[in-house]
């Protein structure tokens, strides 16, 4: 896979918190506007786009293949294919590098390409015990029955499964993600004060480039629904004035005694949506186009699941293999802030000849993650990590910085839950 | 002539009739139609091969629209109105009479004659196709049914369903349809034939015929208590004509006509009722108020048609539509595009503007939902298609861009400088100016060919009309693509030419500034819109300036002051209620009246005293005529003026602008047609005088110092020419009412 993709446009809705401003807004809804709007932006109309392919982990019941749903609403003719896309957090960037092969393999021309979640619509489920009685009552034939069914019914059997905890609990390892970081913090010797002092940058970064109005240009502003009476157009998590002592009272969340990860040093929940128009190099150049950037290259690497925030640091090895960039070539690099504890692991992995050697099967570490080019617009602690929608955000964010710099080579990489790790190597046009 | 019934007999004993008027897209039942119909069954009667009658149409959308109107329209003479009445009876009860079963096969709109067609047959099918519909609308054109419709559909669906339908002429879709028995059974269309087989051998079975007529009878308590009681039946009627009196007066004498009839032919003999619905009929259809209605429904029919243009024109089909300015007409408008499945650009400074825009298509689709129109689901995907912006992206592909921006000729000309950079070159530019002259925003335009006024009224949602205003230099092709784009989404454009206030809002400030006089001089101003309200406005002039907004009002009046050199003075006292007192009207709860949280209006006490502070005379009690006639002769007057610089077509297409785009009582069938019933020579002696007492805005128009020398009305000319175009196509009863009396801003 070596011919560039040109990056027409991308543009991502703001990252609001769970629960808060977008929560009437289903992800179908949320995907639809940043995908008639990236459409808009890349001056092309709905009829030109002949592929459609979204990122998205929480399914919305209504919606099950939501990129479908996502592409009707967003006014493309009926004609045009649309597929969801799952790789857990990465299935945002998952999607631009599927929608890439599809324009490869000549099976598209100009496709879109992005993810979207809805963290505060994730279903709550019912429990065995219910589902199995809802079921029962279905086939059901007198009112006798009936009651006998309900009867049999325990207060316990109300409570129901959250779809958000279950999702982001790895059903192998049996950990949630966050006790997985507790085991790289342990690995990786890294204190509560260096997590909650990585965390305190990222605030303060991304104030910084909200101040800056730095996210201004790729994010397209929402009338939030249903009342349409307001809007939103910056991204809500971002916290002006964090300081230490305020990261520091914070409980441990996912191990109340001994442990090291606080919600304030992990990535938010919020809700979101993000797309890019995409096609080949040529095409781009018929049409006159000017692209934000390209996508050069992308590797997607797998290993243990409790230690699935080593992620990027297996996929950049292989990226760089396959490719032959190495880390020194990168100008940005956007590491999602799954938890301060993954970025600030994979620091030390990628400066470490003995991880190299022991896991990466290489005689040299893979190269230092300079803090001054690493997430330089803060992340996922500030803005938030809307599963499905980070990785085409990672990428977005990463194309605009580096337009804005106006040139330069970017690494967007993520851990993934399961036990991946994806990373794509982004040019500046 | 070609025949319009054909007939059809199965191998098994099953005659179908075929209705197919020969040219027409529409089915209608004239004398001749009439005729044939009568000779078939007397045919059909006869033979013993037939054992049962079904009754169709050959037409896609249609059964059976009505009585053929232009018939209609000729009767002058009620008895020879009763006559056609007791014949179409007469064919009618042939078919009731006939000697084997009946089935009426329904398929699209089964209106007016048609129903009482198929309501005089045994058993009615219909199909569950969007435009199948049954109803009759009668009454929306002044008079009752005519063909026993009175008699028939409440024996059939019982007196409350049935007064519903004939009060309000409000077609029922098949499912209600069914529900009230109205319809027998339902088919979809693509099994109608099965359907109909099936059916017609069900109903040849003795089982078959007792299960489809015992599902009809209604439980005897129940129909007992909705009509077979005297006593009942009294209240029903009661309630039903105070229903009508709240809404419309003594305005529209068909529905309390149809009340007295019901209430008259109550445990008559069929055939003594059937004589009094005839009379009825021949009296109301031959009524001022009939022949208004009436013409006013083939003027909207020529509206919905007519070319305006050079016939060689071809318009672009409108796919990617832009607003300028999110405030309450562009959001009317980015709603009604919305509604339309296109999507929809809306542009305005900023996010808060914008988010404006969006609440003012949410309410109306809040509105749609409340009154069941659409679902939620519906609306929310309308919403969606409106995409905001504050930097005009996505108008590089825009095909047409509406400006809805504020109404100041400098700040729409730095809009289009700003679009003429960004939007392609074949888009057209669209300004939904009330007043601007056309030539005065285009004066800096690259392309002023692709630029033209489209001046909607306010509510977008609910008035029908649409100004298009061609300016000097618009092409024909633009002009067409507007007319066909406006039609497209459901709207009734008239063209007009440019000058200030174009032609509604031209005709419309002269008599609201006439109520300022009127107010000024010491008429009381609950009295002043009683006035205009007993003539048959749905609002009278004080609320209307309240509803438009005393601002808006006050800039319209100075621009048409400006414009038409001093002929139009704006009258001081809109200066002073805006400026001084800072009422706007209902938008800021208070303006000449004070609303309440529930809307409720009482004058308000400030602006007496400012009112009074300009009388220069001392209050004289003004008598309800000259009131009335200052304030529709005013307009009369500005109307005469527009037809002489060929504002607008002819008088017919001005009374139907103003009937759709400010709620002129539809019953006076227009402002002109009024105008002619009173004679050019009564409005210039009445106009002389007020010029003499009142001053020179009341100087009459020298084309009605012509009319009056001459003997002429406004009407004359074109009538030849309507009724020409009439004469090529039969017509049925309309499908639509005439506009609901609504007013714009």
């Amino acid at each position: 896979m070596n011919d560039r993709i040109a990056i027409i446009a991308g543009v991502r809705t703001p990252l609001c918190k769970a629960g808060g401003v977008l929560k009437e807004m289903p992800a179908d809804e949320l995907g639809a506007i940043a995908v008639r709007d990236v459409i808009a932006r890349a001056g092309l109309t709905p009829d030109d786009i002949d592929d459609v392919v979204m990122g998205n982990v929480g399914q919305p019941a209504h919606a099950t293949n939501v990129a479908r749903v996502v592409a009707l609403k967003a006014g493309l003719p009926q004609r045009v294919p649309a597929m969801t896309v799952q790789r857990n957090c990465a299935s945002g960037a998952e999607a631009l590098i599927t929608a890439a092969n599809h324009i490869r393999q000549g099976s598209a021309t100009i496709a879109v390409a992005g993810g979207t979640e809805s963290m505060s619509q994730m279903p709550l489920l019912a429990g065995p015990h219910l589902r199995d009685a809802l079921m029962a009552l279905q086939k059901a034939r007198s009112v006798k029955e009936r009651l006998g069914i309900l009867l049999r019914l325990r207060p316990a059997d109300f409570k129901p499964v959250v779809g958000l905890v279950a999702g982001l609990t790895d059903p192998v390892c049996g950990l949630i993600m966050g006790q997985t970081a507790e085991l790289l913090a342990r690995d990786f010797h890294l204190t509560r004060d260096q997590q909650d002092l990585y965390a305190l940058r990222s605030q303060q970064r991304a104030a910084e480039a909200q101040e800056q109005h730095y996210f201004d240009a790729e994010i397209t502003p929402l009338i939030v629904t249903p009342s349409y009476d307001a809007y939103q157009h910056t991204d809500d998590g971002v916290r002006r004035g964090q300081t230490l002592a305020a990261l520091h009272k914070l409980r441990p969340y996912f191990d109340r005694h001994l442990g090291t990860v606080t919600v304030g040093n992990s990535s938010q929940l919020t809700d979101g949506a993000a797309a890019m128009v995409i096609m080949s190099e040529a095409r781009a150049r018929d049409l006159g186009l000017t692209p934000l950037g390209y996508l050069r290259h992308a590797a997607t690497a797998a290993l243990d699941p409790s230690r699935m925030g080593l992620g990027p640091v297996h996929a950049t090895h292989r990226l760089c293999r396959e490719s032959g960039l190495t880390v020194g070539d990168f100008d940005l690099i956007e590491l999602n802030e799954a938890f301060a504890a993954v970025v600030l692991a994979n620091q030390m992995a990628f400066a470490s000849r003995s991880f190299a050697q022991e896991h990466l099967g290489q005689d040299q570490a893979l190269g230092e993650l300079d803090p001054e080019r690493l997430n330089v617009n803060g992340g996922a602690i500030a803005l938030g990590h809307p599963v499905g929608m980070t990785g085409a955000r990672l990428v977005i964010t990463l194309l605009h910085e580096l337009k804005r710099r106006g040139h330069g080579l970017g690494l967007a990489t993520m851990c993934v839950g399961g036990g991946q790790g994806t990373s794509l190597a982004i040019e500046a046009a | 002539m070609k025949p319009t019934i054909h007939h059809h007999l199965d191998s098994d004993g099953i005659a179908h009739l075929v209705f197919d008027l020969p040219g027409a897209k529409v089915n209608t039942l004239s004398a001749a139609v009439l005729d044939e119909f009568d000779h078939w069954l007397d045919v059909l009667a006869d033979d013993p091969e037939v054992r049962l009658l079904t009754i169709a149409s050959a037409k896609p959308t249609v059964f059976i629209a009505g009585a053929d109107l232009t018939e209609i329209a000729g009767f002058t003479d009620p008895h020879e109105a009763t006559t056609k009445a007791a014949r179409g009876q007469a064919v009618l009860q042939k078919l009731a009479d006939f000697p084997r079963p009946t089935v009426a096969v329904i398929n699209g709109a089964c209106l007016g004659g048609g129903l009482e067609l198929a309501l005089a047959c045994t058993y009615r099918l219909a199909t569950t196709d969007a435009k199948t519909v049954l109803g009759l609308p009668e009454v929306t054109l002044g008079f009752v049914p005519g063909f026993g419709g009175t008699q028939r559909l409440p024996a059939l669906i019982g007196l409350p369903a049935a007064l519903q339908m004939i009060l309000t002429g409000k077609p029922v879709k098949v499912t209600k349809a069914l529900k009230l028995h109205l319809v027998d059974q339902l088919t979809h269309r693509e099994f109608l034939y099965e359907a109909v087989t099936t059916f017609c051998e069900l109903v040849l079975t003795e089982e078959g015929r007792q299960s489809v007529l015992s599902s009809r009878q209604p439980r005897p308590v129940r129909s007992w208590l909705t009509g077979a009681n005297p006593l009942a039946r009294a209240v029903i009627l009661s309630q039903a004509r105070k229903r009508v009196m709240a809404k419309t007066g003594h305005a529209y004498p068909a529905p309390l006509a149809a009340i007295a009839l019901l209430q008259r032919t109550h445990g008559k003999p069929l055939e003594d009722a059937l004589a009094e619905e005839a009379k009825a009929f021949g009296q109301l259809a031959t009524t001022a108020v009939s022949a208004n209605l009436v013409n006013l429904f083939f003027l909207g029919e020529r509206v919905r048609k007519e070319r305006f243009i050079a016939a060689d024109a071809e318009p672009v089909p409108i796919q990617r539509p832009a607003v300028v300015g999110a405030g309450v007409m562009g959001g009317g408008i980015a709603c009604l595009l919305s509604s339309r499945e296109l999507p929809v650009r809306l542009k305005d400074v900023s996010w808060e503007a914008i988010t404006k825009g969006y609440q003012e298509a949410n309410a109306t689709y809040t509105t749609l939902q409340r009154l069941r129109k659409i679902d939620a689901r519906q609306a929310r995907l309308n919403m969606l298609r409106i995409a905001g912006c504050i930097d005009y992206t996505g108008f590089a592909t825009a095909d047409l861009v509406i400006e809805a921006v504020v109404e100041d000729a400098a700040i729409k000309r730095g809009v289009y400088a700003e679009l003429e950079e960004r939007i392609a070159p074949t888009a057209i530019i669209a300004s939904n100016t009330s007043t601007i002259p056309i030539e005065e925003l285009a004066r800096n335009l690259r392309r002023p060919e692709r630029f033209a006024g489209l001046h909607f009224f306010n509510p977008v949602s609910r008035m029908p009309l649409v100004e298009i205003i061609a300016g000097p230099k618009t092409s024909q092709q633009t002009v067409a693509t507007l007319l066909a784009a406006t039609r497209a989404w459901g709207k009734q454009p008239i063209v007009v030419k440019s000058c200030p206030g174009f032609l509604v809002n031209r005709l419309l400030m002269p008599y609201l500034s006439e109520a300022i006089h009127l107010l000024v001089e010491g008429v009381n101003i609950l009295h002043l819109d009683h006035l205009m309200t007993h003539f048959g406005w749905p609002m009278g002039p004080a609320r209307l300036l309240d509803e438009i907004g005393l601002d808006v009002a006050r800039k319209v009046a100075h621009i048409l002051d400006a414009g038409y050199d001093g002929r139009m003075p704006t009258h001081p006292f809109f200066d002073a209620i805006v400026d001084e007192c800072h009422l706007l009207g209902r938008k800021s709860k208070a303006g000449l009246y004070v609303y309440d949280a529930d809307g409720t209006a009482m004058p308000n006490p400030e602006v007496s005293s400012l009112l009074a502070s300009f009388r220069q005379e001392p209050v004289t009690t003004l008598d309800d005529v000259t009131i009335r006639e200052r304030l529709l002769y005013m307009m009369v007057n500005e109307a005469a003026r527009c037809l002489s610089e060929e504002i607008v077509g002819d008088a017919g297409l001005l009374d139907m602008a103003l009937v759709l785009g400010t709620g002129f009582p539809p019953h006076q069938g227009g402002l002109l047609r009024y105008a002619d019933s009173l004679g050019a020579t009564h409005i210039h002696s009445r106009l002389s005088h007020y010029q003499a007492s009142c001053g020179p805005r009341f100087t009459p128009a020298p084309r009605l110092i012509a009319m009056h020398e001459q003997k002429e009305t406004f009407h004359e000319t074109d009538r030849q020419r309507t009724q020409a175009g009439i004469s090529g196509s039969g017509r049925g009863l309309p499908r639509n009412r005439v506009a609901p009396p609504q007013l714009h801003g």
